[in-house]
Formats: C-alpha cells, structure tokens, sequence
C-alpha cells in the first residue's frame, strides 16, 4: 500500500510537470510575442520591449519556463498585466476559496441524491421508475450549464422571487444570505453531476447484481434487501467514489460557465476574463491550480479505491 | 426491448437540425446581419425593427438591433451544428488512428503517448479549451492565409480548439477498445497468415471497435455543440455580427424582461438540438449492445 | 452404496413432478424445460447430466425457486420433504435456504464476495438464521475448513476470496453449503472450473461428506465419468426433456435411450483406436419441438412416428432388483435388440490405413525456452513489476511426418505458449526449430512465405478465432489468398475459382456450400470449429499445432470434431501437435505423448507406453484422476495434495516435488532430476530410476 502510494505520488508529481509544460508553452511560448497581444498590434516598438523586459519575454523559453514554474511553486505567482500590476497570488486565492465553497455545496447536493437514483434504477432495472430516470437525466441533464442556469434564473429567482439571481458577495454576510447565493448556482452545476453520477451507479450496480455471489448470498436464506446493503453496494459503490473524487475535480474547472451566469465571485469568471484581456499571469496560475485539483482529486480516488479494494490493497 | 420512441423522436430531431445547417441559409427570409428597416416591409418609417415581438411577419421576432431572429437560428445552426460535427469528425479521425496504433503497438511507445494524452486529459476540458483559445485565436487572425481568411479566423480557432480538446479522449477510448481486441484469436490468425500491419489495423480490427467509436463520437458531438455554445456564451466563440445560438443567448440576457423571445428562443434551440444528439447517442448505444450480445 | 436408499421407508427428499419451466423473451414465454419428473431419494446422491442448453442448470435453479427475474416455474409439482414447494412463502423459503437446502456453485472464483473475508462469509448463514451467536459461528466454520482439508484454516479464514485458488474456494463453497446439516445439498458444476488433479479431490471430499451427513445431493454436471463416480442415480435431459434416468450402475450399462447411448459412445476414452460414434449435430429447432420427439433430428432410429407424437417416459426394467429405470424413447426395445453393444460401436479400425514412411522427423524444437515479465525492468506507470514466469523451460520435442504429437498438461504447465512459441506468436528466448530440415525464425515477421504455409494453428476457442465480421467464405478465402499454393489469380476468374476451393474447403469440413456467407453470430460452436479447420487446411500445411480443440464444445460435438481431425489427417497427410488438459482427447488423437507440468516436459513416449508403468508420478496421478465411465470403478489410490504451483513461484529442483506422492527429500527439493531413456526412446525426468518406478507404480495396476 505504501509502495502504491509513492507511486501514485510520483505519476502526479510527473503529470503535473508536463501539463505545467503543456499550459506554459499554450500560453506564452506558441504567439510569440505576447506583448503584441497585450499591448495590441499597433503598439511601438519602444513600448513592446519595455513591456517584454518588464515581465521577463525576452529570455529563453527555458528560462521562462524555469521562472514561472519556480515562481509558482515558492509562491511567487507574478503581478497581473491590469492595471496597477496588483500581484496575482492574493486575487487568485481569494476566488479559489469561493470557488471551493461552491463545489462543496454542490457535491453535498448532487452525491447523496445520485446514488440513491442510480441504486434504484438499478435494482428497479427496465421499470418505469428506471426508464423515467433515465430519459429524465437524457433530456434534462446534458444540457449546457449556461442553458439550465439562465431557466433557473428566470423561473425560480426571478419569477418567483425566491434566492438570489446574483451572487454579489458582501463581506460579513450571515451563513443564510451565502445559501441564498449559493443555491441555484449549485443546483445548476449539481444537474450536470447527478446525470453522471446516477448512470455510473446504476450501471456498476447492474453489474454487480449480475455476479454469482449475489446468487450466493440469496441461497444463503438472505432477502435482496439485505444481500444488496451488506454485499452488493461495497462492490457496486467502488467506481462510484471513485467518480465523485474526479467529479471533485471536474467540478472545479465545470464552475467557469455557471460562475459566469450567476455572476457567482469564484476563480472561473476571473479565469474568463484574464482570457478575454490576454492576461497570462492570471490565466497560468488558475489553470494550474484548476489543474491541481484535478489531478489530487484522481489521487484521491485511486486511493479511496485501492484502499477499499482488498484486492488492490493486499495485492 | 426495441428502440424507444424518445429516441426515434431524437433521430428526426437531429435530422431536422442537420438540414437547417446545410440548407439553412437558403431558407432564411433576411441575412443574420441584415437590420431590417420600416421600408424593408413596405412601412413609412425608416427606423430599424427593434424588438418586433414574434408575428407573421418576423416568426421568431427581432432582436434588439433589429434583426430577424428567425434567420439568425437559421444562419446559427451552420456554427452550432455545424462546426462542432467537422470538427469532431476531424478529432475522431486523427484520435483513432493515434488510438489504434499505440494500443496495437503497445510497449514504449504505447506509454510515453499515453503519458502524454493522460496529461492533456488532466486539464480539463474547458480549461484546455480557454487556454488555447487565448493563443489560438490571436495566432489565427494575425497573419491570415488566404484560406484561414476564406473560412473566417474565428471558425479555424474553434476547430483546432476542439480538435485538440478530443483528440486525446477519442485516443483513448480506442486505445483501451484496441486492447481488448488485440490479443483475439482472428488478430493472431491473420498474424499467422503474413499480413501486413495495416490490413490488420484496418480490416480485423477497425469493424470490431467501430461501435465503441460511433457512440464515442455521438457522445464528442454533444459536448463539442455544448463547448461552442458555451465559449460563444462567455463572449469568447464565434465573434459578432455572426448568428452563433450561445452568442445570442448572451446578447439577448440582459434584455429578457423587455423581449423574452430573443432570449428564449435560441435558449430552446440549444436545447433541442442537445437533447436530440443525447437520444441519438442514446439510442446508438442501446442498438450496439444489442448487437454485441447477439 | 446403493443399499441405503433402496430402503421403501424412508420418503424421498425431493419430488418433482411434470415441471415446466418458461423464460420470457421479449413478450413471448418459451418453455425451456417440459415435463420433467425427477425424485431425489433421502441420502442418496442423484447425478444430472446434459450438454449445453439442455436445461439442466435451470431445473437446479427451479427447485431452489432461484429463477432469473425472466423466469417462471409455469407447471408443475415441487415437493421438498413433503411440503408443496410451490406454495411455500417467501419468509418460509428463506428459512429452507442456507439451512435445508443448499447450493454450490459452478464458478467459486465469482461465487464469494471479493472483498469480505471468508470467515465474515461463512458465519453469515448462522447468524442469519439464528442457530449460533458468532463466536460459535465462528468455530463452527473453523472445524467445517478442517474437516474439506484445508490446512491452515486460520489462515483462510482470514482471506479474502482474491488470496485463494480455485480448488481453495470451491472446498470453503462446499464447507459453507455443509456445515449446518442440509437435507439437499444443489451442485452446479462444480467441478468443471478445476483441473483434473484439483478435481479428483473435490471429488473425493463430496462423496466423503455428503455421504458423512447424511445429505442427499443434486449433482448437476456434463461430465458423465465424475457422475458415474459419485452418483448413486442418474436423469439424462436434452432440450429440456428427461430422456432417460434410473441407477449410476445400471443405466451406464444398459443404456436405453439413443441419445444416452450415443453421449456413452462419444467419450473418447473408451474408443480406443476405433472411430466415434457420432451423434450428428443439428440444432434443434425450437418451434418443432411441441409435437416431435425432440431428439427426433439428431436421432439414428427416429421413425416417422418419432416425428409425429413425443415418446412418454416408460419403464425399462433395470437388472438391479427395485431398481427404476425410464426411458422416454419409442423405439428403445427394437433398438436393444437390434445392436446389443454399439456403446463401443464396431467400426473400421483406423490402424488398418497404411502407415507412413517410418518416423521421418517433420518438426523438431530443441531447447525452447519462453519467460514473461522481466524484473529488472519497471515501467513507466510502474504497473508490470511482476515477478518473471519461466513457462517453457527447456522444452525439446520432435513431430515425425503424418503423425500426432499430444501434449498434455493442466494450467500453468506452460503448453499454450509452447503452441504460441512454436508458431511464432511469441519469440522464443533460447532453443532452435526445424521444419523438414530447414531452421526456423523464432520471429513471426522473419519467417519465409513457405514456412508460414507450412504451420498453421487451431484455437481454444473458436468464436475467439474467427473475426465476427467476415463470413465463413472471407476468412476461409482470404487464407487461400495470402498462403495457398498457388494463390488463385486476381480478376473475376480468379475470384470464381476462389470460391470454387473455399467451397470444396468448406465441404471437406462437412459443411455445405451455403455456409459461405455466413458470419459466426449464425454458427453454433461446432460449426465455427469447423470453419476454423477448414481454414488452417486452406493453405495445405505440414504442420497443425491444435491448441484444445475441443474443450469449449459439448461430448458430442467434441466426437464430431475428433474425428473430423483425425478423417483429415488421413486425407491431407499433415501432422499434428494436438495440446489439451484432457488426457483422453490426446489418449485418442496422439501416437506420442508429451506430459507438461510448469514449463517442464516430465514424460515422453508412445501412446502406448504413457498408459502404463513405468510413469512419472505426474503422469501415475493424471490418470488416476481423469473420471471415467467405468461402472463398479470407485476408488482410486493416487491423490495429489493441494493445488499446482504458480508458475511464479516455481518450485527448486524438480518442480513436481511439493505434490509427489514418491518425494524422497533433499535430492527431489534442490536437484534437477536427470532424464531416463528406455531403449525405445520412453523419457522419464525422475529422480526414482525406471526400475523404481515399475516396482512401486507395477502394484496398483
């Protein structure tokens, strides 16, 4: 189990550096002139080299990548291309807390609702209850968040005057008036969720139920009740947790559009605009962080998955 | 069980959608810039239609500029439907070929490329998407060939975009399809037999993954319609003054009190379309297992 | 045996009577079992025998009222020591389950839960039903592992399911369907996911405790030897019909019914030299079976009247006093009269064709060595750090021209990858091939054109072995393509008379021209094996190197098959290396035996001289274990402890030497053993001389 942790670790730690590679050399290296795109294409010479000194474009690309990396790592995250240079780090943080508050919700919405779905329609395999799930999660659940965001919107926050259409977060605000914020935003992305989630449940279970210990079990004297709580869920759930780890980290980078619809302060609309203003610090160090979360929330199903596994964990 | 009615529904839906990408600018009364004027219709006035609610004249009204929005989602299905199902069939090719090759291949190769896709894979898909966006597109329209010019900058942009999103998550899924097939007893039959690599590739084991790639690809094309629509949503797609539907809910948002049309009929389109490649997908699934289980 | 449960006053366990059992499919139900009566008497073990689709796991399913959700019992009387079965409650049954009745199942490696421990496992039924709180449970399960011996039952108690081998889990399986005093025990197969050696044990261990309980036994199986071992009883079923039941002894031999009698002469154990009796295959085709005798299209001496009216199940007065003895069959009195003993039918004996020029080595390997996995080397994800597998191990054989070389040996013997290696499919590390003289590339892409023509190979599995989207006509045609001699032009002639020799092909397999286009979703598993020989015959090879070829299909096709193989080698003049666990399909196809056990080569000889002493002990347990139809055979002296060895793990020295009932010490644990040659060429790899071996093996025979 050790030995499959460091592992594991190291697979990270080396994923993390060529996606680091992959997210500077999208960034920076591919234009080349990253002082054209900001300061635009008619900006003087004088003024692009001024620009490009000021913020290092005129090393080497390995050196570049070398600073920024070791920059982001001793946090030192650079200063943003906006005006007044205000540092990235702080900014960047404070919308990552945000951003982790929302996610939270929604996976404390979506998790508990979705097994329960995905196990019923499982055991309940080509009834109504199955089918309507299943057509229910088609129609409804694939669309784009932006889609079901602004008819929840219209519906709930504006036509019936319930939550908060907007997300204006004001410091000191009380634990009721940030669930009011946060629920439809979380609902919306919980949507997105619940559909995957249920289908991967339902399917795993369905497996499941097909094995020949089940039959075991039941010839055993025991009722479908309880061959399914004390034998088929610890095998049927095993994927599942490992979806809802990566949901996790899905979620993370999933949140872009639903911030934006909601106006919601989390790093995905301050991602969208460092894209819109060319603004590379910005841009770099949420990806990275976004990219992180990622990749730890993978580890973490790994993990929770071998270590739940006896077959994983006593090899 | 046959194939459900929903999804027979989905099938003519997407049928329909394709039509309106290929033929729709045909079909559309007015241009999707065009800013119809009183004179247009045989009135007095010279000021532009602003927020004609829907009627026999405009069907789905006008927008707040004054254009038709009947012929926008007209003019909109070709960069809504369209571009996402080029783009797709560009990555399912390229994916798959990458795919085969290093599942058939296996060893070093198989793991230095698979590293490489799984890094990619590691970005998720919208950031990647943003990311490359903000290079791509700059790159595109700063020194435009004559055919990046023909297609439009933004349009190529997009594309790549997608390309590079798919290109790894087709890649492997056939990668891991391949693998189950490799080690069949016809592969190594034909191995027997002399035959090259590629009849191998191609006549043993393209058919038998072909229905992991066909649902894979339908399920591509709805995250792809669901990318575009989403970019074009955060101002970041296709650019004004072209009729892309994500664009026109963002345009159209601020201004749902006063025209709720404007917002909720490309809200509907996207929607339907979505749900029709979802059925579709769907029901492709369902056909192909059954298929296999036979 | 049989004297316990011929007793009148003790009523039987198990009544069935006239059941019926349908399947919806779609919105129709289709009757999968007709009218089956079956009596399981109290203490008596009742053998079940059918091949594949012939019903027999489903009726065991009926009486546990354990369908599928698509099931149902549509007819019919279900009688458990009395009670209407079909009636019971739900809570009422589930009481019987676990306790009364129970089931072992035919895969133990699926049929306990992966990631709880055997002992939480095994005490699960007592608690449920109350009998003891959990630390007498627990005991409870420690004496019943003693008592399936298990050696170390602490240990295995505390396992989980992935930690144990097939034969491991089967003996917990069994424990758990024993230790709380069942009146039935149901038996699934449970013997048929074994190796012969593992299953002899198992064996053994059942009749041992089912007996010891008192229990009377359902013992479902295709295997007619272990059933002739183990059971008291037997019930004959084909597509859902009883065709004939009555006692082990006396119906195995005076079989009544043509269908009994032809799976009887099938067995290619008893066939010696002669050919098979066929049974011809014939998919039975499902809408005529309301009125026909179902086994009217197969059947040697169906009359018109088999087609027009089905046969009621008559008696057929057995030879043993009290003894019942059924038949379903309207001609089964004629047909006893008529061919007394076709049980081992009087054909033409095969040794009469003219032999070929003597022994002219065709094929010969020296040396082959093949390892997988190579511990110095860690992957980049890390995830092949495994141990190196020696599964060949300085493996020499030799294939003289027209003749069959057999190869035997159970799982992880390491005789698939020496197939594999000799053609190439895998490279070998070390040893040399020839083929008529000329050296062989161990590299698939080195090897000549003439070469490739020259081997071809049969597979395990032939659905595996035919790529589902080419026709018969394809797969077949495009091997006269690449490899036949000479390759038919290109152009519409060329593709005329492509079609021509697939044809001719496919008729040599005896299959007809309209088999062609089909694809192999529409061929039954005989047919695709067919497809599959015609196919490697396409390129008119030397040599066919058959990797089990008949393992995956039922008795009857199996004889089918054989002798297609052996017709073929007649005609076509080709040699044979023919690999299988099954000592007696190599017993009847080969003139030389090689015996394999981890990657070794242990015996070699002729036929003749493999089947009696001296024998590696290897080969002394193997054959003692194989089951067969022997009626009066019961006990047999040569039981092997525990399971094969992983190759992983390979024993020192000689790697039998952890099972060898003749182990000697310290010279068996560390020293290779040397090779012993009789005079005419016999090979021995034992420590115990010829001499040794013929005095201790020479008693038992």
């Amino acid at each position: 189990m050790i030995s499959y942790l460091l592992r594991r670790l190291g697979m990270m730690a080396v994923t993390l550096m060529v996606t680091s590679i992959l997210i500077f050399a999208l960034t920076q290296l591919l234009p080349g002139d990253v002082a054209k795109l900001v300061l635009g294409r008619d900006a003087s010479p004088a003024a692009v080299e001024n620009f490009n000194s000021q913020y290092g474009l005129d090393r080497p690309p390995i050196e570049q990548y070398l600073r920024w990396i070791g920059g982001f790592l001793t946090a030192d995250w650079g200063v943003s291309y906006t005006a007044g240079a205000p540092p990235v780090r702080p900014l960047v943080i404070g919308r990552m807390v945000n951003s982790l508050i929302l996610a939270m919700a929604t996976l404390l919405f979506a998790v508990p609702l979705s097994l329960f779905l995905g196990i019923v329609s499982a055991v309940r395999e080509g009834s109504w209850i199955d089918q309507g799930i299943s057509i229910t999660s088609l129609a409804v659940v694939g669309l784009p968040e932006f889609v079901t965001g602004i008819v929840l919107i219209n519906a709930v926050a504006v036509g019936l005057g319930w939550f908060s259409a907007s997300s204006m977060v004001n410091e000191g605000q009380g634990l009721l008036e940030w669930i009011r914020i946060l629920v439809l935003p979380a609902i919306t992305a919980s949507l997105v969720l619940i559909g995957y989630i249920t289908r991967m449940t339902r399917a795993s279970t369905i497996e499941e139920l097909k094995k020949p210990y089940v039959r075991t079990a039941l010839l055993k004297g025991m009722t479908l009740r309880q061959v399914l709580m004390k034998h088929v869920l610890r095998n049927a759930l095993l994927p599942s947790i490992t979806i809802i780890a990566i949901s996790f980290g899905w979620l993370m980078g999933g949140l872009v559009v639903i911030e934006n619809v909601f106006n919601y302060p989390g790093m995905g609309s301050l991602l969208v605009t460092a894209v819109g203003f060319k603004n590379l610090p910005v841009l770099q160090s949420i990806s990275m962080i976004i990219v992180f979360y990622f990749s730890l929330a993978n580890l973490i199903a790994d993990l929770l998955y071998a270590w739940l596994n006896p077959r994983i964990r006593l090899g | 069980m046959a194939s459900r009615p929903a999804n027979l529904i989905g099938s003519i839906l997407l049928l329909i959608f394709l039509l309106l990408a290929l033929f729709g600018p045909m079909l559309a009364p007015w241009s999707y810039e065009t800013i119809i004027r009183g004179t247009d219709i045989g009135l007095e006035s010279r000021a532009a239609m602003r927020g004609e609610p829907p009627s026999s004249q405009f069907w789905f009204g006008t927008d707040q500029r004054g254009r038709d929005i009947y012929s926008r989602v007209l003019w909109g299905a070709r960069q809504t439907l369209g571009l996402p199902l080029i783009a797709t069939g560009i990555s399912v090719v390229i994916g798959s070929i990458i795919g085969m090759l290093i599942g058939y291949a296996g060893g070093t190769l198989d793991e230095i490329v698979s590293r490489i896709l799984d890094s990619l894979l590691s970005i998720p898909a919208l950031i990647l998407a943003l990311v490359s966006i903000s290079t791509i597109v700059p790159l595109m329209s700063d020194d435009p060939g004559p055919v990046i010019e023909a297609l439009g900058p933004r349009n190529i942009s997009l594309t790549l975009v997608i390309v590079i999103v798919y290109v790894p998550i087709i890649a492997r899924v056939v990668r891991s399809s391949t693998l189950s097939v490799r080690h069949r007893g016809y592969i190594d039959q034909a191995k027997l037999r002399g035959e090259s690599q590629s009849y191998i590739l191609f006549r043993e084991l393209l058919p038998n993954i072909l229905p992991t790639l066909v649902v894979e690809a339908s399920l591509r094309l709805s995250y792809a319609i669901i990318l575009v629509t989403s970019l074009g949503f955060l101002g970041l797609g296709v650019q004004p003054p072209v009729a892309e539907w994500g664009r026109m809910v963002l345009d159209a948002r601020s201004r749902v009190l006063d025209e709720p049309w404007e917002l909720w009929i490309p809200v509907t389109a996207i929607a339907l379309l979505i749900i029709s490649v979802n059925l579709v997908s769907d029901g492709l699934r369902r056909l192909l297992r059954r298929e296999d289980d036979r | 045996m049989n004297e316990q449960h011929v007793s009148p006053a003790v009523p039987p366990v198990l009544q069935a009577h006239n059941i019926s059992v349908e399947y919806r499919i779609g919105r129709n139900w289709r009757n999968v079992i007709k009218n089956v009566d079956l009596v399981i008497e109290a203490k008596s073990i009742h053998g079940l025998v059918g091949e594949s689709g012939s019903g027999k796991s489903t009726l065991g399913l009926a009486i546990l009222q354990a369908l599928p959700r698509n099931g149902r019992i549509a007819r019919g009387e279900l009688r458990f020591e009395g009670r209407d079965m079909r009636q019971i409650d739900e809570s009422a049954l589930r009481e019987l389950r676990g306790q009364q009745i129970t089931f072992v199942p035919q895969n133990p490696m699926d049929s306990l839960n992966p990631s709880i421990r055997i002992s939480d496992q095994m005490i699960e039924a007592a608690l449920l039903h109350d009998l003891m709180d959990s630390e007498a449970a627990g005991a409870h399960a420690l004496r019943w592992l003693e008592r399936v011996h298990i050696a170390d039952p602490k240990a295995v108690a505390d396992s989980y399911p992935h930690q144990l081998s097939g034969g491991m889990l089967q003996r917990v399986l069994i424990a758990m369907a024993l230790m709380h005093r069942p009146s039935l025990v149901i038996l699934d197969e449970p013997t048929t996911a074994l190796d012969v050696t593992t299953q002899a044990t198992i064996l053994d261990l059942l009749r041992e405790l089912i007996r010891g309980q008192g229990a009377a036994a359902l013992y479902i199986s295709h295997d007619l030897g272990a059933v002739a071992e183990l059971c008291d009883d037997v019930s004959v079923m084909y597509a859902g019909e009883l065709m004939e039941s009555g006692a082990v002894d006396e119906l195995f031999a005076r079989p009544r019914h043509p269908y009994t009698r032809g799976l009887l002469a099938c067995l290619p154990g008893k066939a010696g030299n002669r050919r098979l009796r066929n049974i011809e295959e014939v998919a039975p085709a499902l809408q005529q079976r309301s009125l026909a005798c179902v086994f009217a299209d197969r059947c040697p001496h169906a009359s018109q009247r088999c087609r027009d009216r089905k046969p009621v199940l008559e008696s057929a007065f057995g030879t043993i006093p009290d003894g019942v003895h059924l038949v379903r069959c309207w001609h089964w009195k004629e047909i006893d009269a008529e061919d007394d003993d076709d049980v081992v039918p009087e054909t033409e004996d095969e040794r009469n064709v003219p032999e070929p020029p003597a022994d002219e080595t065709l094929f010969s390997a020296r040396g082959l060595e093949k390892s997988f996995g190579d511990p110095a080397r860690i992957s980049l994800t890390g995830k092949k750090m495994h141990q190196a597998v020696r599964a060949v191990d300085n493996v020499s054989i030799g294939i003289p021209r027209g003749k069959t070389l057999g190869i035997v040996g159970e799982s992880g013997s390491g005789k698939t990858t020496l197939a594999r290696t000799i053609v190439a499919l895998e490279r070998a590390d070390a040893g040399e091939m020839e083929l008529e003289g000329l050296a062989l590339s161990s590299r698939l892409n080195r090897r000549y054109q003439q070469v490739l023509r020259g081997i071809m190979m049969i597979f395990q599995n032939p659905g595996d072995a035919l790529n589902p989207h080419h026709s018969a006509g394809q797969s077949i045609g495009r091997t006269f393509r690449k490899l036949g001699d000479p390759p038919p032009p290109r152009g519409p002639r060329g593709r005329e008379e492509l079609r021509r020799r697939v044809t001719e092909m496919l008729e040599a397999v005896g299959l007809s021209a309209e088999y062609y286009h089909r694809y192999p979703d529409q061929l039954s598993g005989g047919e695709k094996q067919r497809v599959a020989i015609a196919r490697a015959f396409a390129g008119e090879p030397k040599l066919i190197i058959a990797d089990e070829p008949t393992s995956s299909l039922d008795v009857s096709v199996q004889a089918v098959i054989l002798n297609l193989l052996k017709d073929l080698r007649e005609k076509q003049q080709v040699s044979y290396a023919v690999i299988s666990h099954d000592l007696e399909v190599i017993e009847y196809l080969a003139d030389h035996i090689s015996v394999m056990y981890l990657g070794e080569v242990v015996e070699s000889g002729s036929n003749q001289e493999i089947g009696s002493p001296p024998y590696h002990p290897y080969t002394q347990a193997l054959l003692a274990a194989a089951p067969r139809v022997e009626p009066g055979r019961r006990s047999k002296p040569i039981r092997l402890e525990g399971d094969i060895p992983s190759p992983r793990n390979k024993p020192s020295g000689c790697p039998f030497h952890t099972r060898c009932p003749m182990y000697i010490g310290r010279i068996c644990r560390e020293e290779r053993p040397p090779l012993r040659r009789s005079a005419e060429g016999h090979e021995i790899r034992c420590h115990h001389t010829r001499d040794d071996l013929l005095m201790w093996q020479g008693g038992d025979q």
